[in-house]
Formats: structure tokens, C-alpha cells, sequence
């Protein structure tokens, strides 16, 4: 049996556990996904605690409407990723919130001396800005399968395309995010 | 073997990310493409290095987690409960999860959540978070008074909510206010129909609902035609209401009144179906509407 196989059997069981009111069974659902969940929002708004509440919000929905969900192929992750985006929308409506990972600051890495970390500091300001400029697909993608680490196979389904067509967005993507940085340079 | 660019890139790319493999390798593997992949790969490694979010904190997984389970063990009980009549209402399921949702948010962590939810809307992310707010005002009020009170404020609420909807011409959603109006009267007709009767003063509540109908109905000349039919039926809802008032300030018993009571009845005069053929009461099952008709005539 695959792990793709085995993970969509095991999820299929504790969602059918769930949609009968089995709390455990939902709560080992939010072990397996939250922290992608919160890691794909937290990439899209500015900050920790918002990133929480909406990580929250989307469990809370996606139970809400548990009982029309339907496997029909598509993982859970998958499904929770629809919700979250959604939710995503939602929110930059009601805040006109535009900041993201992008202008959040970067994750502490090792120790730097103080050059090693202005020309780190000046390369990652430079691919910011050049995420800023692609388009919200290849953005997509390169949150996904880029900064996410998210798997081809899931990213496709939770871009709903197939993976050849994600492999192609992939390279395009950063095709784009190259040129763009060249031109940030030359700029 | 992989030969085209977009395979070869994306392997690479997951072989590195699941430290299979280190750039070097990945040139000499794929030496065709060795000059893309140049140009490619350690950009794309520097920003999954540089821009990838932390995990989120243990203590955060921890309490969201019992916190949800607790919204589901709730909903689940809620299901299984028995629905109480008279003055007590039941909530829905979802109306369950959404208050203790709000109790969460409340409690837990984003104070600022339940605080931005105020001026929200339906269609709004936030307007289930505002809703939950009213369901805990009202469990937290101890008198009939409190409660009726309470469900009028909210049933102006949610009409002014009707009219922020039309200014925003967002006529899609205002079913869910007109809705929610819907039930806030039967709600309050719930409680005026209780044995334990009215108990706030009739000429209030009477004037209140007078001004709930000419809203409605300046709404009303306002909005798209497949939107009318929404606000109809919020304005017989609301005459409904105006007529158990009536029933009760002649000291006539309201249970007469009930809706159901009232589809019953007509039900039993003109057949399984309504005139109107659409399945719904029509106006000849409201008594307030019978005054009017027998007024025209």
C-alpha cells in the first residue's frame, strides 16, 4: 500500500468517525494538517496571532460543513486548503490587509556577522519584492511547492490541476521570479 | 530517466528539500540541464530557506486543539438533544460551534477577533463571530423582559443591516439578513405566545414593530425585483408578530396564531397546497390580514 493510499484511507476513516460527533477522531485530524494549514496562512498574513485565529476558523468551518464533504479522489488536506483560501479572501476584504510573509520578517537563522547578514538581508529583500511582481498563480506555486515544501502530487490537487501541469508552472514560476530578480538588480 | 526540465527541476528541487541530494549532485546528475538548474535551483533553495514561516508555537496546537474538540463534542450534543418548547429555543448545531467558537476567541487568544466583528455583515467572516456575541447576550439575560428586549434590539439590528447591504448593492446577501430578521420574530413570538406571557409593554413593542414594517417596506421599493420577494415575506412575518400582540392586548389566547397553527388551518380549507402555489401561507392564514381583507370588502 502507498503512503498516499494509506494516508487517504486513514483520513477517510476519522472523517466518516467525525461526521458521527467522534471529537478524537476530528482532533486527530487537526494533528495531521494544522500545522501546514497554519504555515500556508501565516505565509499570506502579516502576523502570528491572526495566523492562529484563522488557522482556528478554518478547523471550525471545515467541520461545519464536514457532512457535504465527499472524497471523490481529493485529499482532506486539500479541501482544508479550499477553506483556508476562502477564508483568506475573506479576511483581506474585511481588513484591506496586504501585508504577507513577504513583508513579515524573514525566520532567525544561524549566527551572521554583520556583512554576511546585510548582503543575506539585501538578497532576500531583493526576491521579495520580485514575488511581488509575479503573478498570484506562479506566487501560488512557489508558496506551495517552494516555501511550503509541498509535495507535487498535493499541490496539484489542491490547485486543482493535474502534475505535469504543476511542474510546468513550477519552472515557469521561477523562471519568472529569476528574471525578475535580474531586473530588481539592474534596477 | 527524466529528460525534460520542468521534471528534472521539480525532482531536484524535492530530492534537495528532503536532503537526498545537494546542489552539486543535482548538476552532475542532469548535466544537459546543468546550466538551468544553475540559474534555478539556488534561488528557489534560498527562498524556501529564507521565507518559510516557523511551525506555530506547541502551547497554540494545544489549546486550539481542545478547543475544537470542545466546539464538536458541543455541536455533537446539541444534536442529540431533545428541542424544548416554549420559552427556551434550541440552537442549531453550527449556532452551537459558532458560540463556542466565540467563547474560544474570547478566552483564548484573539480578543480583537470578537471586537472587529461589530460592524460586520452577513457574507462577512466575522458576522458568524457577531451572531454568537448576541446568542451569549441573550443566554446571559435572566428575565422574559430581558430576552424580549434583546431579540427587538436585534431585529433592528439586523434590518439595518438590510439597509448597509443595499447601500453596498450587495443584494446577494440579503437574504441571510432578512432571514435572520425572520427569526428573530419568531423568536419573539415564541416568547409572546409563552404561558408565561408578555411581559415588556405592549405599546413599546407595538410601536417598535410598526417601525420594523416601514422599513421594510421603504427597503422594499429599494431593491432588484428577485430581491422583493424576501422582504415580503419578512414584512408578513413581522405583521404576524403585530397580530399575537394584538391577540394578547384583547386578552385572547396567541397560541391560535402559531404559524404552524395557522398553516394548518388553511391547510385544511383550501387542500394540501396553497393558492399561490408556492407552497408557502399566503395571506389568508395571518388574522392581521384577514382584517385587511375584510376591511377591502
Amino acid at each position: 500500500m502507498s503512503d498516499r493510499h494509506a494516508e487517504e484511507t486513514a483520513d477517510a476513516q476519522l472523517i466518516a468517525r467525525a461526521k458521527h460527533g467522534d471529537a478524537q477522531a476530528y482532533g486527530s485530524l487537526y494533528q495531521r494538517y494544522a500545522g501546514r494549514i497554519y504555515k500556508y496562512i501565516r505565509l499570506r498574513v502579516g502576523d502570528d496571532q491572526t495566523a492562529q485565529d484563522l488557522t482556528e476558523i478554518v478547523f471550525l468551518k471545515s467541520y461545519e460543513s464536514l457532512s457535504r464533504y465527499r472524497e471523490r479522489g481529493l485529499r482532506f488536506s486539500a479541501y482544508l486548503y479550499q477553506v483556508a483560501r476562502n477564508l483568506l479572501v475573506d479576511h483581506y476584504r474585511q481588513t484591506n490587509e496586504t501585508v504577507s510573509i513577504e513583508e513579515a520578517d524573514p525566520a532567525v537563522g544561524e549566527r551572521l556577522s554583520m556583512d554576511q547578514h546585510f548582503i543575506r538581508q539585501e538578497q532576500v529583500e531583493t526576491i521579495k519584492l520580485a514575488m511581488r511582481k509575479l503573478s498570484e498563480e506562479y506566487q501560488e506555486i512557489i508558496r506551495l511547492r517552494v516555501i511550503l515544501d509541498v509535495s507535487t502530487q498535493e499541490a496539484a490537487e489542491w490547485m486543482k490541476r493535474s502534475p505535469g501541469a504543476v511542474r510546468v508552472l513550477l519552472h515557469r514560476a521561477l523562471k519568472a521570479l529569476r528574471r525578475e530578480v535580474e531586473r530588481q538588480h539592474e534596477g | 530517466m527524466k529528460d525534460k526540465i520542468d521534471q528534472v527541476l521539480d525532482h531536484c528541487l524535492a530530492e534537495i528539500q528532503a536532503g537526498k541530494m545537494t546542489l552539486e549532485e543535482a548538476l552532475a546528475l542532469y548535466p544537459r540541464h546543468a546550466q538551468e538548474l544553475q540559474a534555478l535551483l539556488p534561488m528557489a533553495i534560498q527562498t524556501w530557506a529564507e521565507l518559510a514561516p516557523d511551525d506555530p508555537d506547541p502551547a497554540y496546537l494545544y489549546k486550539s486543539q481542545q478547543r475544537i474538540l470542545g466546539a464538536v463534542r458541543s455541536a455533537s450534543r446539541r444534536k442529540k438533544q431533545h428541542t424544548p418548547k416554549g420559552r427556551h429555543f434550541s440552537l442549531r448545531p453550527a449556532y452551537a460551534l459558532v458560540i463556542i467558537t466565540l467563547l474560544a476567541v474570547l478566552f483564548g487568544s484573539g480578543f480583537g477577533v470578537y471586537s472587529a466583528s461589530a460592524s460586520s455583515l452577513p457574507g462577512d467572516l466575522l458576522y458568524p463571530v457577531k451572531l454568537a456575541g448576541e446568542q451569549i447576550q441573550l443566554a446571559a439575560s435572566f428575565s422574559t423582559e430581558g430576552d424580549i428586549q434583546l431579540l427587538l434590539g436585534f431585529a433592528e439590528r439586523r434590518l439595518g443591516e438590510v439597509q448597509s447591504l443595499i447601500n453596498a448593492e450587495r443584494f446577494d446577501d440579503l437574504d441571510q439578513a432578512l432571514n435572520g430578521f425572520e427569526q428573530e420574530m419568531e423568536r419573539l413570538g415564541e416568547y409572546l405566545g409563552g404561558d408565561d406571557g408578555p411581559a415588556a409593554p405592549m405599546d413599546q413593542l407595538q410601536e417598535q414593530l410598526e417601525k420594523h414594517i416601514q422599513n421594510l417596506e421603504r427597503v422594499r421599493e429599494q431593491v432588484p425585483e428577485n430581491a422583493k420577494f424576501s422582504i415580503e415575506k419578512a414584512i408578513e412575518r413581522s405583521q404576524h408578530s403585530q397580530a399575537v400582540l394584538d391577540a394578547l392586548q384583547q386578552g385572547q389566547s396567541p397560541s391560535d396564531l402559531a404559524p404552524g397553527q395557522q398553516d394548518k388551518e388553511s391547510d385544511k380549507e383550501r387542500g394540501p397546497k396553497s393558492p399561490n402555489g408556492n407552497g408557502r401561507p399566503d395571506d389568508a392564514g395571518n388574522p392581521k390580514n384577514q382584517n385587511k381583507d375584510n376591511d377591502k370588502d
